[in-house]
């Protein structure tokens, strides 16, 4: 049997939603005399492939079996140039064709864009760090785009700001233009506050949450009818791992989820972090659906884990993409000591969340079944472990179909990596890829 | 350098509360002329002695620095006079003159005709530019750095995902000034924060880069523990007397880059007087802090080609400009520019096209160009620099800078040349700035790495990113600059 949320989720009910009107245009108040966007064509030639010899997306291949619970694929890559297209299609073959997921539907991209665009490690780039590759996104909407996607809008909550989000992609030297110009209907939202929506909407959480019976968050996460979480293959210094199902953490806006949020409704911009849910200081806005925070401790290692399956069951993912071409180690960010960068050169999708998050936490050298206290997960409870009690997906590999890689071959000891020198490690991770 | 000494030092610390006995031996010392030791052969060329107060006690002060006047003179070190009254001022400038001062400096304006040149000491709305004067000490600036860090860095903000630490820096208002008055010397006289507690050494260093990598000089003033220090020869205190010379050292070397003329896409349009001041004068403090590069565009001295080369104007003033200077500004956004603007900017002109930031400002085309209101004035100046950078449009950066969140910069060109200039002046209180990248909008591919702990530069080759060119720095101490390789 094919465990697959997003085909049992109510797609014609989002279907009726209201759409959001477009953003500021990218373009910049400057007018187009500065834009110097490329066409699709240029910018597959930016990614340096051709999308000629890739196949249509085949339909679901009817290999699975009954004892596997999701099927996630593994694809070993060097870099983010030539042949990404061409890699991540064939993952998108593998999970069944991306057509079947996105065609002719409208499609909510959560991106992993973690912090400050200032703040590196070391010298490098952040698409090489701490966030998902902007070429990564520009390949995946390139296919959504060619698998017939309506509409592609790509999500973050920009840390403490209700910048536009291609603004802070700008400041991370990312081009936006070439996102918008990968395929038609591009759009960016900035879902830290209202962003361009009228009103919030509410996001259920189906029967007895962990912490939260529903959430309020920006309308482009009801506004869709596909969910994608792509996020960045990292240690958490909190949740163990930060994999598709952390990602969603940062759908909460801080103007009601923040360390600025309004009391009784959702203060008009964000500020701040999200501190109030990591360690329980403060409650959210009043208008936001009631939490079951009595008892609840303080401790985030309890919180974040609980709060995060919370989200994705009110939010399901679709589709799972993890990037770990190059990445980091030691934590979600520069702001955690003793981290650094390291080029594991995989990348992991998969149809369900929990199951290709396990999957990714393997990748790492982990266990993905590990009970608190053990590696990675010794400051906190498994996330993975009550997502899967929640029913949300397997994280048992036992229970996994993986495909084209074999995790003997993409598996790096992320732990092994703490405590070597920044440039040595990157040397000698170079090296095996 | 400020060299506090003598009876009137004593008198004016005792008026402030700021004296106590352990003090005394030291400002008494400091008189002494052999303590010249310490800036004789260095980039320190003049001193700035307490001279008068308008007290009974005047005469007795300038006769004890007798012995200290005349080393000086032997020396080639200028002097010039504090002068804190105007009371019995022209006994003081006869009496200076006599001395062998070359200036005096003080704070009042003075009617009287001077017998020597009078250099304005105070802050800069009472600085009078009627005057053509050739140097002018700004007073009242704030102490660089992140408060709370001047003594130990781990006073300073905490790792996190939070974007920058609160900077104190005047670098704003030293471009302020010299716009003010171009070509004048600006002094910058900052007292250490608290003269009671031994600053770290990096703090001095900070308070040198702070200033002249804006193109001012600050006028060296050490905490009393240093001062005592340096008169009984420590070996930390001469180490880090020696730091703070080398520091000086640098800029006095690289004098010719106060000729380079900023660079930015951003003019800040304002008289930055009167009920303009305040959000004037924060508007260019909080763009410093967003490492946004301005240019001061002054109504007083508004020119032709004062948008030269921009590709934004934000236009401060209450009040609506005057009728030329509005067909200028509106010139300027027909052909192509981003004109923004407040809703005192009266009948607005051109096509409504949507609104900006959410809500926050209404845009308008304006021929090429555009025309932001703002549909109130933000009352927190932070709110409007930072609305300011995104209608002009991280686009539109000339320098980004990466691992530097706690860093100010000044970028500016060669007018001969047209090589860049990058200064970078880093106030985290830390020792070493590790792993820093700039980003800048600019064709080339080497540049010369200064540090200040290092005579000679070294080359960093760049890689093209983003229609720029990104520089790795290697590690550096308070400031680096990185300056363009001749195309």
């Amino acid at each position: 049997m094919r465990v697959l949320i997003w085909r049992s989720f109510p797609l014609v009910a989002w279907h009726l939603l209201p759409r959001s009107r477009a953003v500021l245009g990218d373009a910049g108040l400057l007018g187009g005399a500065m834009v110097d966007g490329l066409s699709r064509r240029q910018w597959i030639a930016v990614v340096g492939t051709a999308a000629a010899g890739i196949g249509l997306p085949r339909e679901f291949l009817g290999d699975w079996t009954s004892s596997y619970a999701a099927r996630v694929t593994v694809a070993k890559w060097r870099d983010y140039g030539s042949g990404l297209i061409s890699t991540l299609s064939q993952m998108m073959d593998q999970l069944g064709g991306l057509s079947g997921i996105v065609k002719g539907k409208s499609v909510a991209v959560k991106i992993n864009l973690t912090g400050d665009p200032s703040s590196r490690v070391g010298h490098a780039p952040l698409g090489s760090a701490q966030w998902v590759h902007p070429n990564l996104v520009g390949a995946l909407v390139y296919l959504m785009g060619k698998a017939g996607a309506r509409r592609i809008r790509l999500l973050e909550s920009t840390f403490g700001s209700d910048e536009p989000l291609e603004e802070f992609m700008l400041r991370a030297n990312w081009e936006p233009h070439h996102l918008t110009s990968a395929a038609s209907n591009v759009e960016f939202e900035n879902t830290n506050y209202l962003g361009t929506g009228k009103k919030y909407s509410r996001l259920k959480v189906p029967g007895v949450g962990l912490m939260f019976q529903g959430f309020d968050v920006n309308h482009s996460y009801l506004d869709c009818d596909v969910f994608v979480s792509v996020a960045k293959l990292k240690e958490h210094w909190t949740a163990g791992v930060t994999l598709s199902l952390k990602n969603c953490f940062g759908i909460t806006p801080c103007t009601i989820y923040g360390d600025g949020a309004g009391e009784d409704e959702p203060s008009p911009r964000p500020r701040g972090g999200r501190g109030p849910l990591h360690n329980g200081y403060r409650l959210p806005s009043r208008s936001a659906p009631s939490c079951n925070l009595a008892n609840v401790p303080k401790d985030d290692g309890f919180r974040v884990p609980r709060i995060v399956v919370d989200l994705v069951s009110a939010r399901p993912i679709h589709l799972s993409i993890i990037d770990g071409i190059e990445t980091m180690f030691g934590g979600e960010g520069p702001w955690i000591r003793g981290v650094g960068t390291v080029h594991p050169g995989v990348l992991i999708a998969g149809t369900n969340p929990v199951s290709t998050d396990a999957v990714a936490t393997a990748v790492m050298g982990f266990d993905p079944c590990a009970d608190r206290g053990k590696c990675p997960f010794e400051r906190c409870d498994n996330t993975l472990l009550l997502a899967e009690n929640k029913g949300l997906g397997s994280c048992k590999l036992s229970r996994v179909e993986i495909v084209g890689t074999p995790l003997s071959e993409a598996r790096l000891d992320f732990r092994s990596l703490r405590g070597k020198p920044r440039a040595s490690t990157l040397a000698r991770i170079h090296g095996l890829s | 350098m400020f060299w506090p000494c003598g009876v009137l030092e004593r008198l004016r610390r005792e008026r402030a509360k700021d004296f106590d006995l352990s003090i005394r031996d030291t400002l008494e010392k400091w008189k002494d002329p052999s303590l010249l030791s310490l800036v004789v052969g260095s980039p320190v060329n003049c001193l700035v002695l307490p001279w008068a107060a308008g007290l009974p006690e005047d005469s007795r002060h300038q006769h004890e620095l007798i012995p200290l006047v005349k080393a000086c003179r032997e020396s080639s070190i200028n002097l010039v006079g504090l002068v804190e009254s105007k009371v019995n001022f022209s006994a003081a400038a006869d009496s200076a003159r006599g001395a062998g001062l070359s200036a005096l400096a003080m704070e009042s304006v003075i009617e009287e005709r001077s017998a020597l040149p009078i250099i304005p000491w105070t802050e800069r709305s009472r600085v009078s530019w009627n005057i053509s004067q050739q140097v002018v000490g700004l007073s009242k600036g704030v102490w660089p750095g992140i408060r709370g860090s001047y003594h130990s860095p781990e006073e300073a903000a905490e790792a996190g995902p939070t974007p920058n630490p609160w900077v104190d820096s005047n670098g704003w208002i030293i471009q302020l000034v010299r716009a003010e008055g171009p070509g004048v010397k600006v002094w910058m006289v900052l007292d250490p924060p608290s003269k009671n507690q031994s600053l770290r050494e990096e703090s001095y260093v900070l308070a040198v880069a702070d200033s002249a990598a804006f193109g001012a000089r600050w006028v060296v003033s050490l905490d009393d523990h240093l001062r005592t220090s340096l008169i009984q020869k420590g070996p930390a205190a001469m180490s880090s007397w020696k730091r703070i010379l080398r520091s000086i050292s640098f800029f006095t070397k690289h004098q010719n880059w106060e000729t380079f003329v900023a660079d930015a896409v951003l003019g800040v349009i304002s008289d930055f007087v009167g009920d303009n001041e305040y959000m004037s004068e924060e508007v260019l403090n909080l763009a410093n802090r967003r490492q946004l590069p301005f240019r001061v565009i002054l109504k007083t001295r508004w020119t032709n080609g004062s948008l030269e080369g921009l590709k934004a104007a934000l236009y401060v003033d209450q009040q609506p400009p005057n009728k030329e200077l509005r067909q200028d500004l509106l010139r300027f956004g027909e052909s192509g520019g981003l004109l923004i603007v407040f809703l005192s900017w009266g009948k607005v002109e051109g096509v409504y096209e949507y609104d900006a930031l959410d809500g926050r400002f209404r845009i308008y085309r304006l021929g090429k160009g555009r025309l932001a209101v703002a549909k109130e004035i933000p009352e927190d100046p932070y709110v409007l620099a930072a609305d300011v950078q995104l209608l002009v449009s991280r686009r539109n950066d000339l320098i980004r800078i990466y691992n530097g969140s706690a860093m100010t910069l000044s970028y500016s060109v060669a007018r001969r040349t047209g090589t860049s200039l990058v200064q970078l002046v880093d106030y985290s209180g830390w020792n070493s700035s590790e792993e820093v990248s700039v980003w800048i909008r600019r064709p080339t591919c080497s540049a010369h790495f200064w540090a200040l702990d290092s005579d000679t530069a070294s080359t960093l080759s760049g890689s093209g990113v983003s229609n720029g060119v990104e520089f790795h720095l290697p590690r550096f101490s308070v400031y680096a600059s990185v300056e363009e390789c001749g195309s």
